[in-house]
């Protein structure tokens, strides 16, 4: 009873509530209207009356069950005008808190408004029976937790009343001195003093004066006091009214009204009123209750609280996406098998400004924890992250007074490296399944599990150093909050600040931020240094909450392509055209320069121009913009090339002219544009093509090949030359002519490092591929394909270019070559930059050697045997052959 | 020895069938001993680097023909590792730095150094210089061309630089003037024909007249590819027939194609349809230059006098922007609508003046 603060309590009933959806939206509804304390009186009231009521039936009750009725009562009750009871008994009366100071806290918490009275009602039990039941009885028909521990306490007190010799010394048993009370009971006749009325009412306003009040009184003197004290702190009231109180100093000093000057000077807005408390918070209700919720799962694992079990829901009839996703989430478990919670952190998302720290802290410590904040001031590198997650986590601090455990707040993580979020990811995941320890590692040491909650708070769930964190942790994401909200509690705060400013301009000034809180109050305080009223043209004039915000590419294009919307009539359309004009420019070239990557910005225009429904009779407008285009390509290069970037200046004029000239009515489709980068896709392979035949040709081919060359002629021409007419018959039934031209070809192959490959298709059928494939570089649509060779001949080809290489072949050009040959990297070890001599090697080695050598010489020879194998047989020639008869 | 392009080069300055008196010049050039360094610029396929290599010779004797493939790695300032293959015999070397990118800075700068850091072994019997040939000259960028003029000077003694250009604009002054300009122009027809007429014969093949005028009406003037069209007429039909079919470049039959869908019909559908051919134009790296030489030209053929004076305008306008800049695309579409929107308002007036006449006469 002694330590227990009520501000705990109205905690605590609020958190029940949050659990509870519709429960906490009524609270959310009780808490949100103007007058918080006024109810608070109102109940107390009414249940008072009700209590008169009971009190008067308990009193007849009590009559007939007991079998001899108290005779203080009725004596007692005729004495209550004019008497009032010395009430420096230690019996609890000390405690009793001052009504004025309690009342004070009824700002804070309205539920707490009955504690006062009860603690008097403890006493008016004990002394005057009657009425301490009555009052007693209305209590625990208020607050049911409080009527418990009254009764407790009254019961105690009455048993030590009748024995220690302590409270004889009030009640006596013998005629005391002055005026007395005697008052019989069965066994004893005790006497009460009776002290001066005239003394108390002097010291009508501490604690213990007002039981001998008729009720009326009472109630008149503390609806008096808290008017007075109302007006007192009007300025803090109003505060309070809007949730918002003041950071520093929220605990005592609520009364004292600020000054506003003062403060200024010293504080920004920001953190001035930034809420204390969960039923303040501006950011989204679904997503301050889903992080509640959270917390909450962890109340078994930290404060060994019972878990309850959900409520069951019932299977939603299929009608919307969200019951159906509701209903999923109460489905699955939250916990394991051992009561933690299955997600271990808590990733909250969103742009800046929408109060995702502010709702991290209160919830954490209104979930009854001790925040540890870390953010990228911190060093966090893996190591230092690892031991500060160690320290926060997994210890209480000796400094940690309240002894709460500690909940860690991982600020702006995606700023963190990935090392250090993996080493996050450890400690989210050890000890459970999702744990990679491996086998023998869990025999060594048993990981322990992760016993406090950790909130991360990040801009970007979707960054790449976050990806493993997101598999652990439940990602929530916070939605902008809604401009109405934010600009009423703005207002509230204007009227605090005695700034004037109306709805209007405040919406204004809501969505020129972006709803943004932060930027919206900084320029709010910005503003109030002027010291002149707010006012809606001033807003539009001014700079100040502009974001520097980034547009996306599909935004952009689609504004480029679209005709602004104008306001007004046709007619003031035509008057203000100069005016509007000048705005849409100064707009796009804001856009242009908010969403950077210009080249982008114009691939993606020039893709999407032609797409557009364009009517034009004359090529005109078409003409003049794609000169633009040309103008920007010259301009980009000049930049580029002497790095003279201050003609940049003029590129932004591009997409405008574009928007000028081709906005529609309709935002078009937009399509991503891929064709530049494919273009040079192409292009690099065809490159490295050229670079292929240029590298593997011989030393005479090379002269006249340069990728132009290549690709304007030698490409289309050599893909016929390759193709000439064969008869489809064996090889050796070729005439002389026929098999000159098969010569030709396979010198022009060796020549050009061609060859035909066996692949296999898709279709599982065989063909021969021309490697590299200059068929590719000759390949248009629409133009007739080049005619290739049937198969059986690529095939015969493409052994004879086998054997042509390998040099065995015996196909030795038939002319003696008058300039020496220089081989390429594929053709093995014969030097044809020597005489010829060895390369005809049978007929001319024999001429000038001896049998032996020549035998030698021969088999040495012989011993060069290539085996290739082909891919696919068939049994139909398939024969037995002796290895001898390969040499 | 495989295309007739290569079989039958000339080896010599002597051998050289046409510029006869521009084969003298540079015989009398080299006999004198030393010469400057040269700049050798012309149409491609005009036979710049056959002349090149006869020069060679001609300094060195039969030694330049034993070329090898040299491979050289260069390590640029940002520490990425370029490699290119050169040409070089002992006397010589033929580099394209163009094949570096845009590090073509440092191949000149290495290269050069080392060659010329580097004595000739036997400086008695060769001369005191090697020979650096530069080919595709005009795809250097601006740094490397900076880089190139100083260093011509400061190893004037131990190397030469030979550059082959087909246009000597994009080479900046401070080259052009420290260089021998050398302009080996296209070979007219009579010296395309005898050049044929000889190839055959050497070939042993009867080339019709008829057929060697279309194939020379067809190449362009192009000497490289005359002979590439006759070989591959031989291949297609052996007794080569005066009506046979000569085959464009497949390129060249896909830009003509595009020039028809232009006259066809002009709209923003059509040019959207124009752009992804310039695209597949593109993509086979076909030069944006030589892209919009065989548009213009097919397209003038469709249009009267006027107009075509227009065309060719636009034309040149448009390529002279695209060497400013870096995204062909832009310039060959922009070269399109212009035409489109030109041809459409030619088209139109036409009518009306048709429309016109017929007025006045009913």
């Amino acid at each position: 009873m002694d330590d227990y603060d009520p501000r705990d309590f109205y905690d605590e009933v609020e958190a029940q509530f949050a659990d509870e959806m519709e429960a906490m939206e009524a609270m959310g509804h009780f808490q949100g209207k103007e007058d918080v304390e006024t109810p608070g009186y109102m109940v107390s009231d009414e249940m008072l009356k009700r209590a008169m009521e009971e009190e008067a039936m308990l009193a007849k009750n009590k009559e007939n069950q007991a079998p001899n009725p108290d005779p203080i009562e009725s004596q007692l009750q005729s004495l209550t005008d004019s008497l009032r009871l010395d009430r420096t008994a230690p019996v609890n009366t000390a405690d009793t808190p001052d009504p004025t100071i309690e009342f004070s806290f009824m700002k804070s918490s309205s539920l707490s408004s009955p504690a006062p009275l009860q603690i008097r009602n403890s006493f008016d039990k004990k002394s005057v029976g009657n009425q301490g039941a009555a009052s007693h009885k209305r209590t625990s028909s208020g607050e049911g937790l409080f009527g418990e521990d009254l009764e407790i306490v009254g019961e105690q007190d009455l048993g030590k009343r009748s024995k220690t010799d302590r409270e004889s010394e009030k009640v006596y048993t013998r005629v005391p001195d002055g005026d007395f009370i005697r008052i019989n009971t069965d066994t004893q006749r005790v006497y009460l003093k009776v002290k001066p009325y005239i003394e108390k009412v002097t010291v009508d306003n501490t604690s213990n004066s007002f039981l001998a009040q008729p009720f009326q009184y009472l109630k008149s003197q503390v609806m008096r006091d808290y008017r007075e004290k109302k007006a007192e702190v009007e300025a803090a009231i109003s505060r309070i009214r809007s949730h918002v109180v003041p950071a520093a100093g929220s605990g005592d000093s609520k009364g004292d009204p600020r000054n506003p000057e003062e403060f200024q000077k010293s504080e920004l807005w920001v953190d001035d009123y930034m809420p204390t408390k969960y039923v303040d918070l501006l950011s989204d209700d679904g997503v301050n209750r889903s992080v509640l919720h959270w917390l909450k799962l962890w109340d078994g694992v930290v404060f060994g609280t019972k878990m309850r079990d959900k409520a069951p829901v019932e299977k939603p009839k299929w009608q919307s996406q969200e019951d159906w996703l509701r209903y999923q989430r109460f489905q699955e478990p939250d916990y394991d098998e051992r009561g933690f919670p299955f997600k271990k952190a808590i990733l909250v998302a969103g742009p800046p400004g929408l109060g995702k720290t502010t709702l991290a802290h209160i919830a954490a410590k209104h979930a009854g924890y001790n925040v540890v904040e870390m953010n990228a001031s911190d060093d966090r590198s893996a190591a230092q992250f690892g031991e500060a997650i160690e320290n926060s986590v997994r210890m209480t601090g000796v400094l940690n007074k309240d002894n709460k455990p500690n909940c860690l707040i991982i600020d702006e993580i995606d700023g963190a490296g990935a090392p250090a979020i993996q080493v996050l990811v450890k400690v989210l995941t050890a000890g459970t399944k999702f744990s990679k320890i491996s086998e023998g590692d869990k025999k060594k040491k048993k990981e322990r599990r992760l016993r406090r909650p950790i909130i991360c708070i990040c801009n970007d769930p979707w960054g790449i150093a976050l990806r493993d964190l997101r598999k652990v942790a439940t990602v929530i994401t916070v939605p902008p909050t809604q401009s109405a909200r934010l600009a009423t509690r703005l207002k509230t705060i204007c009227t605090v600040e005695q700034l004037t400013a109306d709805m209007a301009s405040l919406l204004f000034l809501c969505e020129k931020t972006d709803n943004d809180i932060r930027s919206s109050l900084n320029t709010l305080q910005f503003l109030k240094a002027n010291k002149e009223p707010l006012s809606m043209v001033k807003l539009k004039g001014m700079d100040v909450g502009m974001k520097d915000k980034q547009q996306s590419l599909f935004k952009f294009w689609s504004v480029i392509f679209t005709q602004p919307k104008t306001k007004g009539n046709a007619l003031q359309r035509l008057t203000d055209t100069q005016r509007h004009d000048q705005k849409r420019l100064s707009e796009l070239m804001s856009l242009v320069g908010g969403t950077g990557e210009l080249d982008k910005q114009v691939d993606g225009i020039h893709e999407n121009l032609l797409l557009l429904k364009i009517r034009e009779a004359n090529f005109n407008k078409l003409t003049e913009s794609l000169d633009w285009f040309t103008f920007y390509d010259s301009v980009d290069r000049a930049i580029r090339s002497t790095t003279s970037f201050e003609l940049y200046t003029y590129l932004m004029y591009v997409p405008v002219a574009f928007n000028l000239q081709f906005a529609q009515v309709h935002p078009p489709k937009i399509t991503i544009p891929a064709k530049q980068r494919e273009l040079r896709q192409k292009q690099q392979e065809v490159e490295d093509m050229v670079d292929m035949i240029k590298r593997e040709s011989l030393v005479q081919a090379r002269l006249g090949l340069s990728c132009q060359s290549l690709t304007t002629e030698l490409s289309s021409y050599l893909t016929r030359l390759i193709c000439p007419i064969f008869r489809p018959v064996n090889i050796q039934l070729y005439s002389e002519k026929e098999k000159q031209s098969k010569e030709d070809l396979l010198t022009l192959m060796t020549c050009y490092d061609l060859q035909f490959v066996q692949h296999r298709s898709t279709e599982g059928l065989s063909q021969y591929v021309l490697e590299p494939d200059l068929y590719s570089l000759t390949r248009f649509s629409g133009v007739q394909e080049v005619k290739q060779l049937p198969y059986s001949v690529k095939q015969m080809l493409a052994r004879e270019v086998d054997l042509k290489r390998i040099g065995a072949g015996g196909v030795e050009p038939s002319k003696p070559q008058n300039v020496p040959k220089e081989e390429s990297t594929k053709v093995p070890k014969i030097d044809f930059t020597k005489e010829p001599t060895p390369v005809n090697f049978l007929s001319k080695v024999v001429s000038n050697k001896d049998a032996f050598a020549r035998k030698k010489e021969a088999y040495v020879q012989k011993l060069r045997t290539f085996y290739k194998f082909n891919e696919g047989f068939s049994n139909a020639v398939r024969k037995p052959v002796k290895m001898s008869s390969f040499f | 020895m495989a295309l007739w392009v290569d079989k039958h080069r000339p080896k010599s300055l002597s051998q050289l069938d046409y510029h006869k008196p521009l084969a003298q010049h540079l015989k009398k050039l080299v006999n004198s001993g030393d010469f400057p360094h040269l700049l050798v610029y012309g149409p491609s396929g005009a036979g710049k680097k056959t002349r090149i290599m006869c020069l060679l010779r001609e300094i060195y004797g039969a030694g330049v023909e034993k070329l090898r493939i040299e491979h050289h790695s260069f390590n640029t300032p940002s520490n990425k590792k370029i490699e290119i293959s050169t040409i070089a015999s002992n006397y010589h070397i033929m580099v394209n730095p163009s094949d570096a990118g845009i590090y073509d800075r440092v191949v000149i700068q290495d290269l050069i150094k080392t060659i010329a850091q580097t004595n000739q072994l036997d400086s008695e019997k060769m001369r005191e210089f090697k020979v650096v040939v530069l080919t595709d000259a005009d795809r250097l960028t601006k740094d490397a061309q900076h880089a190139l003029r100083r260093t011509m000077e400061k190893y004037m003694s131990k190397c030469r630089v030979i550059m082959c250009t087909n246009s000597i604009s994009k080479m900046i002054p401070a080259i052009r003037s420290r260089c021998l300009g050398i302009r080996i122009s296209a070979p007219n027809q009579e010296e395309m024909t005898s050049v044929l007429n000889l190839t055959c014969r050497k070939e042993g093949i009867n080339l019709p007249p008829e057929l060697a005028e279309r194939i020379i009406a067809q190449s362009e003037r192009n000497m490289r590819r005359a002979l590439l069209m006759c070989e591959t007429c031989k291949v297609q039909q052996y007794p080569l027939s005066p009506d046979q079919t000569v085959d464009d470049p497949d390129w060249m039959t896909f830009v003509k194609q595009t020039a028809m869908k232009i006259i066809e019909e002009q709209s923003p559908k059509r040019l959207l349809d124009i752009r992804s051919r310039l695209y597949e134009l593109l993509a086979h790296c076909i030069p944006p230059e030589t892209i919009f030489r065989t548009l213009a030209d097919e397209l003038v053929k469709h249009c009267d006098g006027t107009l075509q004076k227009k065309v060719i305008q636009a034309a040149a306008n448009y390529e002279h922007k695209l060497q400013l800049g870096s995204r062909p695309i832009y310039y060959l579409e922009a070269f399109v609508a212009r035409f489109m929107a030109m041809y459409k308002g030619f088209i139109q007036d036409a009518i009306m003046d048709f429309d016109d006449f017929d007025f006045d006469e009913s």
